[in-house]
Formats: structure tokens, C-alpha cells, sequence
């Protein structure tokens, strides 16, 4: 009897825990909280913030097998508060569910508010459990709140599918790199790099006749604008997603210090190792009396590009050394491209063209990646791509390290940069037989 | 009639494992990166190191006292008060111990998890929890210890292997942090770490293969040796210091971080069943050491009736510390830094002393035989 009542005592122990542990003071619907896709933070009047809240509408995403309205996918509501979380529990009190960050994708600052700073912001969220190590994180050129009313996603019905694939679009576009949020903070906390964040911007161009006059303010690698020579809103573009994410912003700490285009991302792509396979034009060659860059001068007629999709071969190699207080840090890389198109009549198919391809693409890589460098050296003295990761490793104390200072010592480095390139492939055509070979010049 | 209580081997090493290793749930690495900073995954290697050569010395001396438990050895050394008072020590040890480590372990559910129950309840739950593996006595505890210890293991790998591909050895760089001297100074506390180990000299007398004590201790420390140090190394490998001693949690960090493609993500689910799981055998483990110590100490009969008061008292205990912080200070400035004296000095004190008193007993008697 006793035996029996002990072990009934213990089931109904066990069961009370069982139900009690399953959260009763906790529990909350789904349909009783209100899922943040993206944040918005931008400066408000007298220190203030004014944030921007993109929550999903689950209805209108769709439910079960109906098709949702991507129109009404999402609601934007915007509020002036002092802090992160007093603006949460204002929205709290005009909708009728709980405000929610546990699906949040995108915290988006403005650049204004980076300028001065994000640490404040950025502990705020690493230490609240809700927003996830990897929620991506960018640097709106405008007004954030502004750039989140312009999201229109038309192929994905979605929002927070959306945004994350628009962020990682840079594992086949090139043209920003990875932005979470644990990354970032990484990089700010860290005495050997800095961070950096995607750049995003809305693009309002309406017709193609405004092209020019975007064209015209771009940075231009020589005489010719290639596709990367862009940053978030300046893209000659028009498109019903008016959203952009092209370009880094540079952070020295936790300040915002530049900005690169979309080229230059693919160089910080590079040198870190974290390029994916992209497409990538460049002057062909024998095509190059048609191209002025600025080591490669010519004539401007005619331009003649080769595209290629690039990857890495290898991963990068970064070597440091100490010239008295001049760091020198060696950058090797290797990559590995395929031929895509070939512009002009030049055969590429036999060895020693195909050498001569494969150099000059070698030497255009390496210049801008020097360039690159040089850059973040001069203009942002700041370490983004984490080349005092390898003199770190050469110190024994800790103490030693930080006395050392590198983020001082990087605005006086000096970059030796190798990089080679093998072409792999040349798609699913060995050679090109030109027209005018068969027809004549005048075709 | 009564029943004989029977610990196999590898129960009694899970048993161990589990004992050890829920701190890693907590705060360990984030405790060790804070005192040794980029070298702490040394200073762990060197502490494990340390207490399998010290596990090793009274191993040796226990030798001499085989099928007897640390509590009949003291009673040997120095009598009857000595098994009390040795008991007692033991005994608040554990008393000490466990309402922090329920207050930890609660404070992180609230923190991670149960986000607005108030935190008596949680506790409550552990308790209850607690008492019923308590209840159901050594012999059920070691046996789920020998059931869940595996499956948690493989859980816990698979956390850390997942880590894998964000290791940057530059983070543990410089190698040797804050130089030798001062891993080696704030070794000695951590020796605290692996202070469980006296749970072993007290279920010596239950073990199937009595004379298998020696390989148990020494398997179990150089299997959550090397579960401390490649925990703390993966940590480290992930988030440099001093970012490294920021998180309250650093294993449900690294859980939290990882993803791969776009479904393979939230899988700290995996790691607060791990939590959970590992928090209520160690709790239940350190509550039937309680009762037992106690019912060893004062030679009574039986320990189950000990079982509720002293739950009732580890809660109220573990409702002391005011916050978080307090109870994270109980633990890291007085248990890691004086539990050691208890649970390896002690027992090499009594251990000693009981050799010594043998000795000349043995003597005395040889003495009185070769006078007769």
C-alpha cells in the first residue's frame, strides 16, 4: 500500500512539473504579438529616436494555401522616444498585440546616427534576448524610416523572407558583404579589426532619361562606369522594390567613417575571404585602345568588356610585418574564374591568350584591391578587413598586445598585394567564331 | 529485508560527468576567459591536469581503506566526532552549493526561457523536480545519469561542432593572456571546479567493483577535463576576449549563433532540454548527498524522511541571494575560491591522518604480540 501511495505521490509530482514547466505564466498566442520584420532608427529632435517598426501582417501574407496581398504584407508605424524600448511599449499601447522582435530580420540605422556612434544602440540589442545574433544589420544613406516605406517587395510575398535573401545577396552579387548584428559587434569589440554594414539606400529613379545625371556623379573607374561603380541609391535603376543594398559603410569603433561602392566591396569581399561566385566585367584586353582606366590608356571608341564569374580559388592570405612603427602587410589572393562573355573578336581559347587574359585580369584585381586598401588606410584609417589578425598571433601577453596599439599603427601601413586568377571554364562554348570572319567587317 | 544499493562503473562515471559538467551550462567558460583571459582554455587544461595528479594521490592513500566511504575513513582518523564534523563539512558544502547552483540554474530559465514567471515558482519546480529524483534514491539517479549522460554528451558535441566553422584562432591569441604566474594563481581556485569529486569517496561502498573507485575518478576527470577545455576553447575560438566576458551564458550564446542555410537555425531548443535535463540530476544528485551525509553523520537509519526539509531549505536558501548578481558573486568570490580546501584538502587531510592512525595501531598491536 505505502509502495503504491509513493509512487502515485511521484507521478503526480512529475505531472505538475511536466505542465508547469510547459510555461503557464508565460504562455502567449501567436496571434497575440505583433512580429517586427525590420527596425528603423533614425535621429529624432533633442536626442531623441525616432524608430520605425515593419510588422508583419500574417494575414496578408497569406494563410495556408491562399495567396497573400504583398501590398498589405506589411505596416510601418513610426515614434519619437528616448530609448529603444520606450518606443516599444508606446507602439504597445495603439495596437492590440505585443510588439515582437523574435522574427525580426533587418536593424536599420540611419547614416546620420552612425556618424555619431552606435554602441549605445547595439548593446541595447545584444543584450535583449528577442533580437537574434544573426538579424542582419545596415546603414540606410537616407532616413531610415523612409527607405523601410519604400520597400516594396514584388517577387516574395514574405517580408522577413525578403530581406533575408536581400541581404545576402552578396554571396552572388559581391556588391555588400555580411552585416549581422553579432558580427558587427564582434568586429567594434575586437583590438585587432572593424566592422562594417551593408549600405542601403531607396532608388527613385522614375525613367531612364534621368540615368545620365546618375551616371555623371558616380565614381568612375577610368572612363568607364562598371556595374559595381555604384552605391545603394545611386544605381541607374528603375524598379517597383525601390530598396538598394550596394556599397559598405566603414565604422572606425562605432562610428561611421565612410563609404565604399559596390567595387570596393567586392575588394573587402576579397581580401576577407567571403566571396562567394559573382559576375564580374572588366576591359578585355585586346579590346583595351577602346578602354581608358587609369594605368590602362587607349582610345575611347568602342568598349570591349570581358565578364566573368569569379570565386575564390583560395582562401586569402595576409602577412604582417614591422618596419619600425610601418606595419607592411603582404595580401595574397588567388581566384578562380569562369568566362562568361567575351565582347570583342579576340580568341581566348588557346594557351597564351588564354595567359594573357588570365594576367590581365590578375593585374586589374590587384590594383583594385590595392586601391581598395589604400583607401582604408588614408581616408577611413581603419583596419575593416582585419589584417592585424595575423601580428596578434605573433604576441605572447596580452598586455604586450594592447600597449602595441595596431589600430594606431594601420594608418601608416604599407600594402604589398599579389593576386592571381586562373580561368576554369568557358561556359559551354570552347571558342567564338566571329561574324565578321565569315561575313566581313561591315557584316 | 533490506535492499543492498549496487552502482555499476559506468553509472558511477556518468554520475561524476554530469556532477562536473553542468557548470559548463553556466558560467564557466565566461568565469575562466574572465580570469585568464585569451589563455583560459590553458589555465582549464592545467587545472584538470592538476586535480587528475592530486585524484591520483588519494587514490593512492585510499587504497588502504578499501569498501570504506570519506566519512568511515574520517571515523577512523579521528573517531566518531571526526566522521561528524568531516560530515558536517561535507555536508554544508553541498548545502552551500546547490541553492546557488538552483538559483543560477532558475535565474537562467527566467532569463532565456519563462520570461515572466516569478522566479519562486521556477525554483519551486526545480525543487520538486529535485526531491522526486532524491526520493527515488542513488541507485534510480546514477541509472538516468547512465541513460541521459550519453545523449546529453552527444548534444552538447554537437553544439560545439557546429561552432566549428566561425573558429578564429586569432582570438585566442596572445597565447599566453595574462602571463604564466597569474594562470597559475587563478588555478588554484579553479581546482574548486572539479570540487564534485568528493561525491565519489562517498559511493565507494555502493560500487559494484569496489577496487575500480581509482579508474572511475581518473576516467571522469579526463573526460570532463577535456569536455572543460574544448568547451572553453570553442568559446573562446568564437568570441575573443574580453567580448568572451560579456555573455551570462556561454554555451546558449554559441547554441544561439549558429545557423546553417536558412532552416538550420534556433537550435538552442536542443540546448536548454540539455540545460534542463543536466540541472535536475545534478540537483536531485546534490539533494540525496545532503540527506546522505547527514544520515551518515548522525548514524540514522534512514534518509527519506531528510529529503523534504532539506528541500524546504535549499529553496529558502536559494531565495536569499537578492539578484542575479549576488548569487553569481556567492559562487565565484567564496565557493571557486575556498571549496577546494574542503574537497580535496580535507579528504587528503583525513585520508592521511586515517593512515597514519592505522599505522600505529597496527604497530602497537604487533608491538603487544611480539611483547606476549
Amino acid at each position: 500500500m505505502k509502495r503504491i501511495i509513493n509512487k502515485s505521490m511521484i507521478f503526480i509530482l512529475m505531472l505538475l512539473v511536466f505542465f508547469s514547466m510547459s510555461g503557464c505564466f508565460d504562455s502567449i498566442e501567436v496571434d497575440e504579438m505583433a512580429y517586427v520584420v525590420s527596425l528603423g532608427v533614425d535621429k529624432g529632435s533633442g536626442g531623441n529616436l525616432i524608430l520605425s517598426f515593419l510588422i508583419a501582417v500574417p494575414i496578408s501574407v497569406g494563410v495556408g494555401g491562399e495567396v497573400g496581398d504583398v501590398e498589405k504584407s506589411t505596416t510601418i508605424i513610426t515614434v519619437e522616444t528616448p530609448t529603444i524600448y520606450g518606443g516599444v511599449s508606446i507602439v504597445d499601447t495603439l495596437i492590440s498585440k505585443r510588439i515582437n522582435f523574435s522574427h525580426a530580420k533587418l536593424i536599420l540605422i540611419s547614416k546620420e546616427l552612425a556618424q555619431e556612434g552606435v554602441e549605445k544602440y547595439i548593446n541595447a540589442f545584444i543584450r535583449f534576448r528577442e533580437f537574434r545574433p544573426n538579424i542582419y544589420i545596415g546603414i540606410s544613406r537616407g532616413k531610415a524610416e523612409e527607405f523601410l516605406k519604400a520597400v516594396k517587395p514584388v517577387l516574395e510575398i514574405n517580408p522577413a523572407k525578403f530581406f533575408e535573401l536581400f541581404m545576402v545577396s552578396y554571396k552572388y552579387t559581391g556588391y555588400s558583404s555580411k552585416s549581422e548584428l553579432e558580427h558587427f559587434y564582434m568586429n567594434m569589440e575586437c583590438t585587432c579589426s572593424q566592422p562594417v554594414t551593408a549600405l542601403l539606400d531607396i532608388n527613385e529613379l522614375s525613367d531612364s532619361s534621368e540615368f545620365s545625371r546618375v551616371l555623371s556623379g558616380t565614381d568612375m573607374d577610368g572612363k568607364s562606369t562598371m556595374e559595381g561603380n555604384y552605391k545603394a541609391g545611386e544605381i541607374p535603376i528603375i524598379s517597383d522594390t525601390k530598396s538598394s543594398n550596394m556599397g559598405l559603410a566603414a565604422f572606425r569603433g562605432d562610428k561611421m567613417v565612410g563609404e565604399m561602392d559596390g567595387r570596393e566591396a567586392l575588394s573587402y569581399l576579397i581580401v576577407t575571404g567571403q566571396l562567394g561566385r559573382v559576375y564580374y566585367s572588366l576591359p578585355d584586353p585586346e579590346g583595351s585602345e577602346t578602354y581608358m582606366p587609369r594605368e590602362f590608356q587607349g582610345l575611347v571608341n568602342e568598349k570591349y568588356y570581358v565578364s566573368l564569374r569569379l570565386g575564390m580559388a583560395r582562401k586569402p592570405t595576409v602577412k604582417v610585418s614591422m618596419n619600425g612603427d610601418k606595419p607592411i602587410i603582404d595580401v595574397s589572393v588567388f581566384l578562380e574564374g569562369d568566362i562568361l562573355s567575351i565582347d570583342s573578336e579576340q580568341d581566348y581559347s588557346s594557351r597564351e591568350e588564354l595567359n594573357k587574359l588570365e594576367r590581365f585580369v590578375s593585374d586589374y584585381i590587384r590594383r583594385s584591391v590595392n586601391d581598395f586598401l589604400i583607401k582604408t588606410r588614408d581616408e577611413f584609417k581603419s583596419d575593416i578587413c582585419g589584417t592585424g589578425k595575423p601580428l596578434k598571433k605573433t604576441y605572447i601577453y596580452w598586455d604586450d598586445w594592447m600597449a602595441f596599439r595596431w589600430m594606431d599603427k594601420y594608418e601608416n601601413a604599407e600594402f604589398n598585394v599579389t593576386a592571381k586568377v586562373s580561368i576554369r571554364r568557358s561556359g559551354i562554348v570552347e571558342k567564338q567564331v566571329p561574324l565578321s570572319h565569315m561575313k566581313g567587317k561591315d557584316k | 529485508m533490506k535492499q543492498k544499493i549496487k552502482i555499476g562503473n559506468f553509472e558511477a562515471f556518468c554520475l561524476l560527468i554530469n556532477l562536473f559538467c553542468s557548470k559548463l551550462i553556466l558560467d564557466f567558460p565566461r568565469n575562466v576567459a574572465e580570469e585568464a583571459g585569451t589563455a583560459a582554455w590553458i589555465m582549464v587544461l592545467l587545472v584538470s591536469a592538476a586535480v587528475f595528479v592530486i585524484f591520483i594521490i588519494i587514490a593512492r592513500i585510499y587504497k588502504n581503506f578499501p569498501q570504506k566511504d570519506i566519512l568511515d575513513v574520517a571515523e577512523s582518523g579521528i573517531g566518531e566526532a571526526g566522521k561528524i564534523i568531516a560530515g558536517m563539512l561535507f555536508m554544508l558544502q553541498f548545502l552551500y552549493l546547490i541553492p546557488i547552483v538552483l538559483r543560477e540554474f532558475a535565474e537562467d530559465i527566467k532569463v532565456v526561457s519563462l520570461t515572466t514567471t516569478p522566479i519562486s515558482i521556477i525554483i519551486a519546480l526545480f525543487c520538486i523536480g529535485m526531491l522526486t529524483g532524491a526520493f527515488l534514491g542513488i541507485e534510480t539517479l546514477v541509472r538516468i545519469n547512465a541513460m541521459a549522460v550519453p545523449v546529453l554528451a552527444a548534444a552538447f558535441i554537437f553544439i560545439l561542432l557546429l561552432s566549428i566553422p566561425r573558429f578564429d584562432l586569432s582570438k585566442i591569441a596572445p597565447w599566453l593572456g595574462p602571463g604564466p604566474l597569474v594562470i597559475i594563481k587563478k588555478a588554484v581556485p579553479n581546482i574548486s571546479a572539479y570540487s564534485e569529486l568528493v561525491a565519489l569517496l562517498f559511493i565507494i561502498p555502493f560500487l559494484n567493483e569496489k577496487a575500480n573507485y581509482a579508474s572511475i575518478g581518473k576516467y571522469a576527470i579526463l573526460v570532463s577535463g577535456s569536455f572543460f577545455t574544448f568547451s572553453t576553447l570553442t568559446y573562446m575560438l568564437v568570441y575573443q576576449y574580453p567580448m568572451a566576458t560579456e555573455f551570462f551564458l556561454p554555451i546558449y550564446q554559441l547554441a544561439r549563433s549558429i545557423r546553417i542555410g536558412r532552416f538550420f537555425s534556433r537550435i538552442e531548443a536542443i540546448f536548454i532540454l540539455v540545460w534542463a535535463s543536466s540541472a535536475f540530476l545534478y540537483l536531485s544528485s546534490g539533494l540525496y548527498f545532503i540527506s546522505y551525509l547527514f544520515k551518515k553523520s548522525f548514524g540514522l537509519k534512514t534518509q527519506k524522511p531528510l529529503l523534504i526539509p532539506f528541500t524546504i531549505l535549499i529553496f529558502s536558501i536559494a531565495m536569499i541571494p537578492e539578484n542575479l548578481y549576488t548569487a553569481l558573486q556567492l559562487e565565484l568570490s567564496y565557493y571557486r575560491n575556498y571549496a577546494w580546501i574542503i574537497t580535496i584538502i580535507v579528504p587528503l587531510f583525513l585520508l592521511i591522518t586515517a593512515s597514519v592512525r592505522t599505522k600505529v595501531e597496527r604497530r602497537n598491536i604487533s608491538n603487544e604480540a611480539d611483547n606476549k
